[in-house]
């Protein structure tokens, strides 16, 4: 078990690397900060000493490296726009984005689940149809045109809610719908198929054919086999949950991790995007490691299988 | 499962209510009655402190928390592009000599801390290491008053400047970029960064709170000088995308939205209570030539590039016939400068024959252009082309997303804007173009000699005759020797609801001052 959890740890760590590697190597090659930010009408004096103020004037790989050593000493680097610390930027975001984008997990799971296990359980009938009619909408139509349309109802046409910004809890309701939405409807179509394969199983008719009620069939032996593949696109939903919302904060103008993101890009604000993509890069690698101990949990075959691997 | 256990999950749901309402105890109603402001724009400023800040969107803000020492009269000519002077922070000011000016301060005029403004926050402003000097903290600064020699006190309201060589554009200067006032005891106890997030000004609105890339909230500064403000508060909002700023202004969020295209005019214009309010812009969209381009080296081809642009079909197709076709770098803010009866030529036959001339044969002309960094470049840059093709060029567009993939090796083609940042050729085409600029810094542009003298006997004559003929000799270089090809000056778009009494000007400066803001009862 422990060299499983280091092994994994050291496989995220070189991800890590790599991400951050490739990052800085594609946006200091294709755009230079200081016309980013001091923009082309900026006196060629002011571009110099702007560069010689970040170091942009160094060879690229001496940038580079002393960027890594940096990160080594767990210093993050400083905003190029503002001169404030990236992580004091990035952390005092993560909030504004969670309230988002945990009411829209919720939104996801109780929405996705209930509606994929009912249409499962009546395949074929009408309602099963309706529920997949609307999960394939859900997930086919792109969460900014899901969430212009949104805005063109309740804001401009009916005047319910307001179209951007963060000022209330109502601020919030158009965003998480339009996240929630979408979520909502990719889990629906996996439960779905996951209870279906689950309910065609010879273990089932076996259940049934010894006299178990169908309730108690369904319930001990059909939802936890179903759970693991539902499972697993969860937990890529809680690796989300920092940076999926990059294009709803956009559109609805939600000052979350995603909206700086687009901006310190735009900007070729490399502290700025590197620490986010470090944050992103972690907590999917803890979503992953939450979900392999949830299958362990949920498959007792999976858990014996780990206790032999580590002998 | 006990990662993620009903205890975390309660905390996390109660976060939300918490994260939602902590940002706005500021928006709370008062018994003010006057209204608030909601402006909702592209971008914010990641600073306010004014001189580091001269972008559009920076200052849009800084305007209303800062004063000059002289007012830039825009809105006293009908198009908002007025350049006379008025008193403003500063009641007279006089020429001593070609170098020298004194200038009385306007007594009892406070700053948002309390303060006096007097001559030492004068000094302060201006002293050498903040706008100018040898390592100012603020490099955009010297673009504007490097030509400063000193700045002192005479008495506390009277301050005397001096250049190093006659400056006939001192007082434009001080009414204009970089010049706003600061409060000395504030910036000497907080430092540049310190001020930059928390300035102190003595304009109409003070800073309440600013969120970074979120929203910046002013409130209004009663003991403003000019008398109280006319809005409660003022809210800078960023709003990135256009579908959000419109739809916003129509459902009545936002009062004033900005950076709207050409084509969302009609839009705005259907609605009961909003209307469209535009303004031709001090600044011009152009074309640039790249001399170390292929092709491009040849005068006679930059020639017939220009030659073959039809602006006034760019003009009606893409901007609804509202934006202008200037003569050349030339325009009617320059006064007695602006030199009569100039004119951009199209056409398409002289361009043909400068083509076959300069034995032209087919080679391929690619035109570098961002998508969306100018308004309306990429529709602009495909009919050129097609303009381009008519007389036989093989030319192309091609997008790129930022000004250096534009500037890279094998430019040949690409764009930039001009802005007339003082009402003179010295104001706008010298730093542009000048000896100064990327253009002649990097290359691009070597064929100056002509337009290089003539600006340099420009800088040192005070007499308008010379003067003038000077401007002539600069303008008929840039002209001929063709690095580049004005297409029009653009309009600046506002969402406004109809209620909000307010003149947008030729600049991004957005004056709310009170004589320039107010509010209509609805119905």
């Amino acid at each position: 078990m422990v060299y499983f959890i280091l092994s994994r740890i050291a496989r995220a760590v070189i991800t890590v690397a790599l991400v951050v590697t490739f990052a800085f190597v594609v946006l200091r090659l294709s755009g230079d900060p200081a016309l980013m930010i001091m923009g082309p009408e900026a006196p060629p004096e002011v571009l110099a000493a702007f560069r010689s103020a970040w170091g942009l004037d160094l060879p690229i790989w001496q940038q580079y490296f002393s960027y890594f050593g940096a990160i080594a000493q767990g210093e993050l680097g400083r905003s190029m726009r503002d001169g404030r610390p990236a992580i004091e930027l990035v952390l005092e975001r993560i909030p504004s984005t969670l309230a988002l984008t945990l009411p829209a997990l919720a939104m996801k799971v109780g929405i996705g689940l209930p509606a994929g296990i009912y249409a499962a359980l009546h395949r074929g009938g009408p309602i099963d149809r309706l529920v997949m009619t609307l999960a394939v909408a859900g997930f086919t139509v792109p969460s900014f045109v899901l969430g212009l349309v949104l805005v063109l109802v309740f804001s401009v046409m009916l005047g319910w809610l307001p179209s951007g910004g963060q000022d209330s809890w109502r601020h919030a309701i158009l965003p998480v719908l339009t996240l929630g939405i979408g979520g909502a409807a990719i889990l629906a179509r996996f439960t779905r198929s996951a209870m279906l394969e689950v309910l065609g199983q010879p273990y089932m008719r076996t259940a049934l054919a010894k006299g178990v009620p169908w309730h108690v069939a369904i319930r001990s032996h059909a939802l936890p086999n179903a759970a693991i593949p539902t499972v697993t696109i969860i937990g890529f939903m809680v690796g989300t949950l920092i940076a999926g919302a990059v294009v709803v904060e956009s559109v609805f103008s939600w000052p979350g991790v995603g909206r700086l993101l687009v901006v310190a890009v735009a900007n070729r604000d490399l502290a700025v995007v590197q620490c986010i993509l470090l944050l992103v890069a972690a907590t999917m690698v803890a979503s992953n490691l939450l979900v392999d101990f949830l299958y362990g949990y949920l498959d007792p075959r999976l858990r014996t299988g780990a206790r032999a691997g580590a002998h | 499962m006990t990662l993620l256990n009903r205890r975390h999950f309660m905390q996390g749901a109660v976060a939300v209510p918490l994260v939602l309402n902590t940002d706005f105890a500021f928006a709370q109603a008062s018994a003010d009655k006057r209204p608030p402001l909601v402006v909702a724009v592209a971008g914010l400023p990641a600073t306010l402190e004014p001189a580091r800040e001269l972008s559009n969107v920076g200052t849009r803000v800084t305007y209303s928390m800062f004063d000059t020492l002289i007012r830039r009269d825009f809105l006293g000519t009908p198009d908002g592009g007025g350049s006379e002077l008025k008193p403003h922070l500063a009641t007279s000011w006089e020429r001593k000599s070609p170098k020298e000016l004194i200038v009385t301060l306007r007594p009892g005029v406070k700053f948002h801390n309390g303060d006096e403004m007097t001559a030492d926050d004068v000094v302060y402003t201006f002293r050498d290491g903040r706008l100018r000097g040898a390592k100012p903290e603020i490099p955009e600064g010297r673009a504007y008053f490097g030509t400063l020699d000193t700045v002192e006190a005479i008495d506390k309201y009277t301050v005397r400047f001096t250049t190093k060589a006659p400056d006939v554009l001192l007082e434009q200067r001080l009414a204009s970029w970089a010049s706003w006032i600061v409060n000395k005891r504030h910036y000497e106890s907080v430092g540049i960064d310190g001020f930059s997030r928390a300035p102190v000004g003595t304009g109409p609105y003070k800073l309440a709170r600013m969120v970074a890339n979120d929203f910046i909230a002013l409130d209004a500064f009663d003991d403003y000088w000019m008398g109280k403000p006319s809005a409660r508060s003022v809210t800078f909002r960023a709003i990135p995308e256009l579908a959000a700023r419109v739809a916003g202004l129509i459902s009545g969020e936002y009062d004033l939205i900005t950076n709207i295209p050409p084509d969302q005019i009609s839009l705005l214009e259907g609605q009961k209570d909003v209307e469209a309010r535009s303004v031709v812009l001090a600044n011009v969209h152009l074309l640039t030539f790249d001399e170390l381009g292929p092709l491009t080296k040849d005068k006679r081809i930059r020639q017939a590039l220009s030659l073959s642009i039809d602006r006034r079909k760019l003009v009606d197709t893409l901007w609804l016939g509202k934006a202008v076709i200037p003569d050349s770098h030339n325009y009617p803010e320059y006064g007695q400068m602006f030199l009569e009866g100039r004119k951009i030529a199209f056409d398409p036959a002289k361009a043909r024959a400068l083509l076959k001339e300069a034995g032209y044969a087919g080679e391929p002309v690619v035109y570098r252009t961002m998508p969306n960094y100018y308004t309306n470049a990429l529709d602009a840059a495909q009919i050129i082309v097609e303009m381009w093709k008519e007389v036989g060029i093989n030319a192309s567009v091609q997008v790129v997303e930022n000004f250096n993939q534009m500037r890279a090796a094998g430019q040949q083609v690409g764009n930039n804007s001009n802005s007339t940042r003082l009402p003179d050729p010295l104001g706008a085409l010298w730093v542009s173009w000048g000896p100064d600029s990327e253009f002649q810094k990097k290359k691009n542009w070597t064929t100056t000699t002509a337009f290089n003298e003539a600006g340099r006997a420009l800088e040192a004559e005070t007499d308008p005759a010379k003067r003038k003929e000077l401007f002539k000799t600069m303008l008929d270089a840039w002209d001929d020797e063709a690095p580049g090809a004005i297409l029009y000056r653009p309009l600046e778009i506002y969402g406004v609801k109809k209620s909000v009494k307010w003149r947008p000007t030729t600049f991004y400066f957005m004056d709310l001052r009170p004589d320039n803001l107010r509010f209509d009862q609805l119905p």
